[in-house]
């Protein structure tokens, strides 16, 4: 399967945050292909573990959270509008106009509407709306309350769609696009004799803080983790120093989020294998996984390798083809030469 | 006993009269009652304890940091703002009560800086705690006071085990509202299966019955415990509303702990009135109760 067709398929499914456990079913099982156990934590994190059968051999973590943002419904009013509040940093201005599914009891199909310009006072149109004061309006009526309940999670819909010049658009490609990664480096390592045990993480909950990251390795004893996540794609209203052009490659993070010397080895990977790649500087956290799994259990120590990603959690996130071939390049490379953990 | 617990001086940090108070009144009623090492009170019923009951015994307060020239100076902590002080009565753990003032024009100006209590050296020093005096008020349907947001979920949570049966473990946690430090270094060395955490909840106007919690500040509530809440509550008759709630229950500090915990809230709806006072209704109050009791038999077997 190419990874475009990966990704294809894994965008499909809902998985909102604190919502879990239908797509870490689907997943679970996807992974049964690739690993020897598999299982799905308390929280809707899915596990699995490829045991190389070597004694002493290093333990290898391949991890990307499985979760997206959404919004949540707070409130259904008598005439049937519904009042959301949102599940990780959903961007608001996206928001007005946008078409939503709510997956309560059933799937209501809905869109958030939004007072017409001419009827704003003084500021309100240049202040923007607050996601407080937007509604979903469903055509229910007052019917609504007996169909969709409070702490119902609501799906921002978007299509899949194949841009020019080997881009691909969708919501949900952050981390769609690392899982997508992830499998393909499993299909390419799959009939490989690996020097270490391979062990596969996909996190839930990590838009609402990293929460699924923290128990992943609960009982897993890793020597590496190589956390693969989304970066800021280069768009020409943003600095071209907090960005990455599409198709620029892996990007690599150095700082004291990750391993010096297992990031160094990775890089030192790169050039020998001639695969394209940036390198991202984070001072502090790096905004993903590895600030979780950096600490938990008996700590373990973190590379983040990322995917140039454009218009950040919006539902036309948008990524280049190449990047994601890159990504899983560079990290199957890292699980079958073994020189990083070295 | 109500008027115990919610009078009580108690602040983040200071909890040792509410503590010597559970601590005696649960002792006879439970199979284990003990503190830790940061001042939480566990109570254990029952032998394998899968569900833990948490609430915060803590207050939000203050801490002087100069009393010269007869004026009294202090920072606060705990979320408490200087609109919550200004005016109010300030009661110290050596029970020395007296008004937060203000000399400026405009009090949402105000910072804590600003403001200061009359007293001299002889009565309060620098480093005492002092919380915002809670005597309260009631009448037949509801308790009206200050402070009492920050025991409702204590006080509910007491009231419920006293007779419950089932195989349960209650943290009455210390330094919650300060972060919650309790329940972090609780959690270093326990760990449950179930895990519901009690708390006052601010609504704009009472009535609703019992809220149980879909979502926190923090996380998503685990879906299957919050709808054997809400099953739970229409088997019984309970009234009681599903809530997204931007008040902080902790939910994360339990989802993330060991292998990960099933974790959802109730909340006790508290109303601010417009006084500024707050007002507990005894008929939403008594359905947390109810709610938690009957969560209680039903999920600690």
């Amino acid at each position: 399967m190419k990874i475009i067709e990966i990704i294809k398929d894994l965008t499909k499914s809902p998985g909102i945050s604190g919502f879990e456990s239908e797509f870490a079913a689907k997943v679970c099982e996807k992974l049964k292909e690739y690993c020897n156990e598999t299982w799905i934590t308390k929280t809707n994190s899915v596990v699995g573990v490829k045991n190389c059968k070597k004694n002493d051999a290093p333990t290898i973590m391949l991890e990307a959270h499985l979760d997206r943002i959404g919004l949540i419904v707070s409130s259904v009013d008598e005439n049937g509008f519904v009042g959301f509040r949102a599940l990780g940093g959903v961007d608001e201005r996206i928001l007005p106009a946008a078409e939503v599914e709510i997956l309560g009891s059933e799937r209501i199909f809905g869109i958030i509407g939004a007072k017409p310009p001419h009827l704003m006072k003084n500021n309100e149109e240049d202040e923007g709306l607050k996601i407080e004061d937007m509604l979903i309006d469903t055509g229910l009526g007052e019917v609504a309350a007996s169909k969709i309940s409070i702490g119902d999670p609501i799906l921002l819909k978007s299509d899949f769609c194949e841009l020019l010049n080997n881009r691909i658009s969708s919501a949900t490609l952050d981390n769609r696009a690392g899982m997508s990664v992830i499998f393909d480096c499993l299909e390419k390592l799959k009939d490989k004799d690996l020097p270490c045990n391979l062990c596969v993480a996909f996190a839930s909950g990590e838009e609402q803080g990293l929460l699924g990251a923290y128990t992943v390795a609960d009982n897993i004893k890793c020597d590496l983790a190589v956390v693969v996540d989304v970066t800021y794609g280069e768009t020409p209203d943003a600095k071209v120093t907090e960005t990455f052009p599409l198709g620029c490659g892996a990007v690599i993070c150095r700082g004291p989020n990750v391993h010096f010397e297992m990031t160094k080895k990775v890089i030192e990977l790169a050039k020998k294998k001639n695969i394209p790649y940036e390198i991202e500087v984070a001072s502090g956290s790096t905004g993903t996984n590895a600030w979780a799994l950096q600490t938990s259990g008996h700590g373990i120590p973190c590379v983040v390798i990322s995917v140039p990603l454009r218009y950040m959690h919006t539902t036309v996130e948008t990524v280049d083809i190449g990047d994601l071939e890159s990504v899983s390049k560079l990290i199957s490379e890292i699980v079958s030469g073994g020189e990083v953990v070295a | 006993m109500i008027r115990d617990i919610l009078t009580t001086f108690s602040v983040s940090g200071s909890e040792k009269k509410v503590r010597q108070l559970l601590i005696e009144s649960l002792k006879d009623k439970f199979d284990q009652v003990c503190t830790d090492c940061l001042g939480n009170v566990i109570a254990k019923k029952g032998v394998s304890q899968k569900l833990l009951v948490e609430c915060g015994m803590d207050s939000p307060g203050i801490m002087v940091v100069d009393n010269s020239d007869g004026q009294v100076w202090f920072s606060a902590f705990g979320g408490l703002k200087p609109k919550d002080l200004i005016g109010k009565k300030i009661i110290f753990e050596n029970g020395f009560c007296s008004e937060v003032k203000y000399d400026g024009e405009k009090s949402d100006d105000a910072k804590i800086s600003d403001l200061y209590i009359d007293a001299d050296s002889t009565k309060i020093s620098i480093g005492d705690f002092g919380i915002l005096n809670h005597e309260f008020t009631e009448d037949s349907e509801s308790y009206f006071g200050y402070g009492l947001k920050s025991r409702a979920g204590l006080l509910a949570v007491y009231q419920a085990v006293q007779d419950v049966a089932g195989d349960f473990a209650v943290l009455f946690s210390a330094q919650k509202r300060i972060g919650g430090k309790g329940i972090k270094a609780f959690l270093g060395e326990n760990s449950f299966a179930r895990v519901i955490t009690v708390d006052a909840l601010c609504e704009k106007k009472d009535g609703g019955g019992a809220g149980i919690v879909a979502k926190d500040s923090t996380a998503v509530a685990s879906v299957n415990l919050r709808k054997a809440l809400e099953d739970t509550a229409k088997a019984k008759k309970i009234d009681a509303k599903t809530v997204v709630s931007d008040e902080n229950f902790f939910g994360s500090s339990f989802l993330t702990s060991g292998s990960g915990a099933d974790w959802t809230g109730i909340g006790v709806l508290v109303e601010k009135t417009e006084d500024g006072k707050e007002k507990l209704c005894k008929k939403d109050f008594e359905n947390s109760v109810r709610l938690l009791k009957s969560a209680i038999e039903k999920l600690s077997l």
